[in-house]
């Protein structure tokens, strides 16, 4: 190959032909690119308005994977309150907002991949990540107007995670209070014998709604600073920023607990 | 903010594509890189200053976006989508690839055993042709370093695809 041949390539490998990767839209025909090959997973979402008077909102996703026992099966998300519960049902005329919408709920989910989607006035996130076995992970994030919650239940222990695939550890609803970690965070800080941690909801008994918090941990004289790790039976007091919906950062200290590989964040001040 | 935002999607979404799946072995950690990007491009849109290009707003949040991304998972266990099949569908996007297949292939092995900072400064001089000072500003080095790390990625993939003397 010659440097002349070379530029031509590189130039064409970059300046590729492709299909962007759209956004979902209810109003038009979405195409996404090609995905995966070892697993394949493709979430559908659809929005299903309920009775107009009621606060329930709900929709489905159903996820299809080639080598998850949850192919075809339709996981309900009822949103009630600003929050969204996800169960799992192999029918879609189950009533299930009884059994879900509870402080204490037991669900599964099923990973998929992550893709962006735009529905009327919302942006919504759904990531989820392909798990082999009996257990699989999904959430979902409004960045408009509402607060973001996540559930996250019944994760495997770490030895039963097969070494190929990526792990969210859970979250669990305690007492009420929702924990949230941000996974651009706490991957690099938490060892609960996961890789990372991803956010949800703090204080959900507290007016302020967050979009997402980053935490710091903050040494004895109260500077921040980022350790490698937070082992699981820390207790630390942490930094923490918060940023509200209309986009005001304010910095926060904040006390983290672990309860069983629940990592519990209290904002104090 | 949203139709507006949406707007800047549908303009400069294809870039950030070809972008993504340049910096990226495989289309679906293209396509997350993607997908974070505009996340935070969204979350960030107040703090940018509309007095700069977008595009070169985005791509440094793309950029920095691959970055953390690649941190996280030099540390964590990850689904592994490169299979042969994969990086088949992956190659056919690019342009004149079944004129110069075995070519193309050695060309995207060699760019995969590029370290971050020389992929990053190749693929953007390629992609863009941007001048050394505004790689220099998308990636946020300096002048020099841009220069060295081009100079020094080329070199490497010069050994790797045999260059003609």
């Amino acid at each position: 190959m010659n440097e002349n041949k070379f530029d031509k390539m590189m130039k064409s490998y970059c300046d590729r032909e492709t299909v962007a990767f759209c956004f979902k839209d209810n109003k038009n025909t979405v195409r996404f690119t090609s995905v995966i090959a070892a697993i394949l997973v493709l979430a559908v979402i659809t929005a299903i308005m309920i009775i107009p008077n009621n606060t329930q909102n709900s929709f489905s996703l159903t996820v299809a994977a080639a080598e998850s026992e949850y192919v075809g099966v339709t996981h309900h998300v009822v949103v009630k309150d600003d929050m969204y519960y996800v169960s799992a049902s192999e029918s879609e005329s189950d009533d299930i907002s009884n059994d879900i919408v509870g402080e204490n709920s037991e669900v599964e989910y099923l990973y998929t991949r992550s893709f962006l989607k735009v529905i009327g006035e919302n942006i919504e996130k759904v990531r989820a990540y392909s798990e082999k076995g009996n257990l699989a992970i999904a959430y979902f994030a409004k960045y408009y107007n509402v607060t973001d919650k996540y559930h996250y239940e019944n994760f495997p222990p770490a030895d039963d995670v097969p070494d190929s695939l990526l792990v969210i550890p859970y979250v669990k609803n305690v007492k009420g209070k929702f924990v949230e970690a941000s996974i651009e965070t706490w991957e690099e800080r938490c060892e609960l014998g996961y890789s990372c941690v991803d956010i949800v909801d703090i204080n959900r008994n507290s007016d302020e709604k967050f979009i997402s918090i980053s935490c710091y941990p903050i040494d004895e004289n109260g500077k921040a600073i980022m350790p490698e790790y937070f082992s699981s039976d820390c207790n630390d007091k942490v930094t923490v920023e918060v940023t509200y919906l209309n986009g005001e950062v304010q910095k926060k200290y904040a006390n983290i607990t672990f309860e069983e590989n629940n990592m519990i964040v209290d904002i104090i001040s | 903010m949203k139709k507006e935002f949406e707007n800047l999607v549908a303009e400069h979404g294809l870039s950030l594509t070809k972008l993504c799946l340049s910096l990226c072995n495989n289309s679906i950690d293209a396509q997350d890189l993607y997908q974070s990007t505009w996340e935070k491009a969204f979350k960030k849109y107040r703090l940018y200053d509309k007095e700069r290009p977008f595009e070169k707003w985005l791509f440094t949040l793309c950029i920095n976006t691959y970055r953390d991304s690649l941190k996280r998972f030099c540390k964590r266990r990850i689904l592994n989508f490169s299979t042969s099949e994969e990086q088949e569908r992956f190659l056919a996007s690019i342009p004149f690839y079944e004129d110069d297949k075995d070519d193309y292939i050695a060309l995207h092995s060699a760019l995969k055993n590029l370290n971050r900072e020389h992929r990053e400064v190749i693929v953007l001089y390629y992609f863009k042709d941007y001048s050394i000072d505004e790689l220099s500003e998308i990636l946020t080095i300096p002048e020099g370093t841009v220069k060295s790390r081009l100079y020094n990625a080329r070199e490497q993939l010069k050994k790797e695809l045999n260059f003609d003397e």
